[in-house]
């Protein structure tokens, strides 16, 4: 029986190795990335699995159905959605790196923040790659804040700008009449309807984004910013007592008076559309126009932001390091920085992300196919939201603000 | 007094799944109102997309390989534990268990390395081999039970009346074992096809299954897509067990006696 089995087995694997043996990929370590021909020949035909987040149908439908395409008419380049967390992508890096495994099956990666610094710190990435991409030369400000630093982390060319994203809030213009226009007003319009605000537990993205977003306005956030990596835990919470502190004063005001909260945003979001809350966060900056558009909130609803401003963001593709598909992955990536695929990406109806490009490099034709991108009912204009976009703080502060939220805020 | 129960039964299965059904398409919600305030086809449309049912084709096709695979492995090692004695078979039937008796994600992330070096990480084949380790345990222990209550003696009879081996198995045991044997393989199936996070980790996303289109979803907390996908989920999981279960019971119907009429 055991013999039976080993057989069946080694006879499996023997099939697996040889016809691993026949798929042999592209051979990319020859191309010259600089010359940019070479790599759109090297590119022509070839396949690209881009790794990211998947729970959005809206963004899943633009990846599928307009980059994708896109990429296939320009590069002659087919793009692979694989929807996997940021969380298990790197995992599965790590473990190629551990099995010396130098053919991995990831090209292009959804990345920012602490993950950016983890995977490039462990030499997890390609790079530097974005002086190859056209479009990044010909549209992204290099010496721009979002192109150099990436939650406080030095880029360095090791990822190319996606999307930008702010923070939002989401209210409905039928049940309040004037929307908060501050932390403390925020505060004062929950102890007016108790029970009817909840947020994200962080480290949810969301969630997190809005305490940084009370630090911003309890605290020096500009001091914050500016504490180095490995600052010891009792001047970091010194610095974030007084946010810490406004937290818990909002507690007894929350849903479950603030024992628990939300899990996952969504939920937060869907309590939103059932009316048990008052407001929700999104960190899309059109959500509420897509939630109109999709009938999934009411037409009263509208976006605000506190004029002290809200967090803001840039997500970046960055390139495996043991990609098989270098030239593809350069390729998608010049895609994504297109004129096309950027205004393409601002349509609320098809994901509504805030263009990545200088306007100071677009000319004027290419300024009127912003322009004429229709934002929908309900959000605030770009200009607007840029006014209020404040910085987010450094990658190696937001998990240990996390932990002390956790330690000091439910339910106390 | 039986026929309440039976439906008070029926509807704690059925109702969640009406509600389900009835999320699948109701974009708005709000509390107190009796009736969604708006319905949507979005879930349905994502559903359609021809991807979705690509994927969903070829995940009933993984798992449904990797449950008769799994059976046809299981009848010769139930058979060698049932009725044979061999050294280190006390060690043999706790090495089956194993996939279910150790934490998965360390197995899970054993499995990863191996499959990587075998170079079999991000095919098809190694997520079914992968499924076949998770599935085993079960018909294995099924097919043990069902072989001892079956037992050798009728097969020795037909061996005594000079029937070769394969044919006294096949033509004696084998018939009774076959219902044993859809079960089994229905179960594999579903075993299989719920699979997400073994499925990610060593078809890397590349392989894709139906759950693997849901998780995210349901993580990210789309309520309506989240439904939708569960929905179809449930039937295409319900339909493909309903034909085995229709093929058991046709197949049943005509089976020979059963051992007691025979002794």
């Amino acid at each position: 029986m055991k013999r039976v089995l080993k057989t069946v087995c080694a006879a499996l694997l023997l099939c697996a190795l040889l016809l691993q043996g026949c798929a042999k990929p592209k051979d990319s370590a020859r191309v010259d990335y600089a010359d940019w021909e070479a790599v759109l020949r090297a590119a022509k035909g070839t396949t690209v699995t881009f790794y990211g987040w998947g729970g959005s149908d809206l963004i899943n439908a633009w990846i599928d159905q307009q980059l994708a395409p896109y990429c296939k008419t320009v590069y002659d380049v087919t793009v692979e959605r694989v929807p996997m967390d940021i969380d298990m992508i790197l995992n599965r890096l790590i473990g190629d790196k551990a099995a010396d495994n130098a053919a991995g099956g990831i090209d292009l990666i959804w990345i920012n923040g602490e993950n950016f610094a983890t995977a490039k710190d462990s030499g997890l990435l390609f790079g530097p790659f974005c002086q190859y991409v056209p479009n990044y030369e010909r549209y992204v400000d290099a010496q721009s804040e979002e192109a150099t630093l990436d939650f406080g982390m030095a880029i360095e060319g090791y990822e190319a700008p996606y999307s930008n994203a702010q923070l939002v809030f989401s209210y409905d213009s039928s049940s309040i009449s004037a929307p908060p226009t501050s932390a403390q007003a925020l505060l004062e319009l929950c102890r007016q309807n108790p029970g009817k605000f909840t947020y994200e537990a962080p480290p949810g993205f969301t969630g997190s984004a809005f305490v940084r977003n009370i630090l911003n306005e309890t605290c020096d956030y500009a001091a914050l910013a500016a504490l180095p990596e490995g600052v010891d835990d009792a001047t970091l919470r010194a610095a974030v007592q007084p946010g810490m502190e406004f937290l818990r004063q909002l507690n007894p005001y929350l849903w479950e008076g603030g024992a628990t909260f939300p899990a996952t945003n969504a939920q937060a979001d869907a309590m939103f559309m059932d009316g048990q809350l008052l407001f929700s966060i999104s960190y899309d900056p059109y959500h509420v126009s897509s939630m109109i558009a999709n009938g999934q909130y009411p037409a009263t609803a509208a976006a605000f932001v506190f004029d002290a401003g809200t967090v803001g963001n840039t997500n970046y593709v960055a390139i495996a390091d043991n990609s098989q598909n270098i030239p593809g992955a350069l390729c998608v990536a010049d895609a994504i920085l297109s004129v096309p695929m950027q205004a393409a990406k601002m349509d609320p109806s098809s994901w509504g992300a805030l263009p990545v490009l200088s306007s100071d490099k677009l000319s004027q034709e290419e300024k009127d196919l912003f322009s004429a991108v229709p934002i929908g009912e309900g959000a605030l204009p770009q200009d607007v939201l840029l006014a209020r976009r404040i910085a987010e703080l450094p990658a190696y502060l937001v998990p240990r603000i996390e932990a002390i939220w956790l330690e000091e805020v439910p339910g106390k | 007094m039986r026929r309440v129960m039976l439906w008070l039964c029926a509807a704690a299965v059925l109702l969640p799944v009406a509600l389900l059904a009835l999320y699948a398409v109701c974009a708005r919600w709000p509390w107190p109102a009796p009736l969604p305030q708006s319905l949507s086809l979005r879930g349905i449309q994502a559903l359609l997309n021809a991807d979705v049912r690509g994927t969903l084709l070829s995940s009933i096709g993984y798992s449904l390989g990797s449950a008769l695979l799994s059976t046809l492995i299981a009848l010769p090692a139930a058979r060698a534990i049932s009725f044979y004695n061999f050294a280190g078979k006390r060690a043999m039937r706790a090495v089956l268990l194993a996939p279910i008796l150790l934490p998965s994600t360390a197995f899970f992330i054993g499995l990863q390395t191996l499959f990587t070096r075998l170079g079999i990480i991000n095919t098809a084949l190694g997520v079914m081999l992968a499924h076949i380790m998770v599935i085993l345990p079960y018909p294995i222990w099924t097919l043990c039970d069902m072989m001892q209550s079956v037992g050798r003696t009728m097969e020795e009879q037909a061996r005594t009346l000079g029937a070769s081996p394969l044919r006294a198995f096949s033509a004696v045991s084998m018939p009774l074992l076959l219902p044993a044997c859809v079960s089994v393989t229905a179960l594999g199936f579903l075993i299989s096809f719920g699979q997400y996070f073994l499925t990610l980790m060593i078809g890397g996303g590349r392989v894709k299954t139906f759950a693997m289109l849901v998780v995210p979803y349901i993580q990210s907390g789309d309520r309506m897509l989240s439904a939708a996908f569960s929905f179809a989920f449930i039937l295409a999981a319900g339909t493909v067990y309903g034909v085995m279960d229709a093929v058991l019971r046709k197949h049943s119907g005509a089976r020979p006696p059963t051992r007691g009429s025979l002794v």
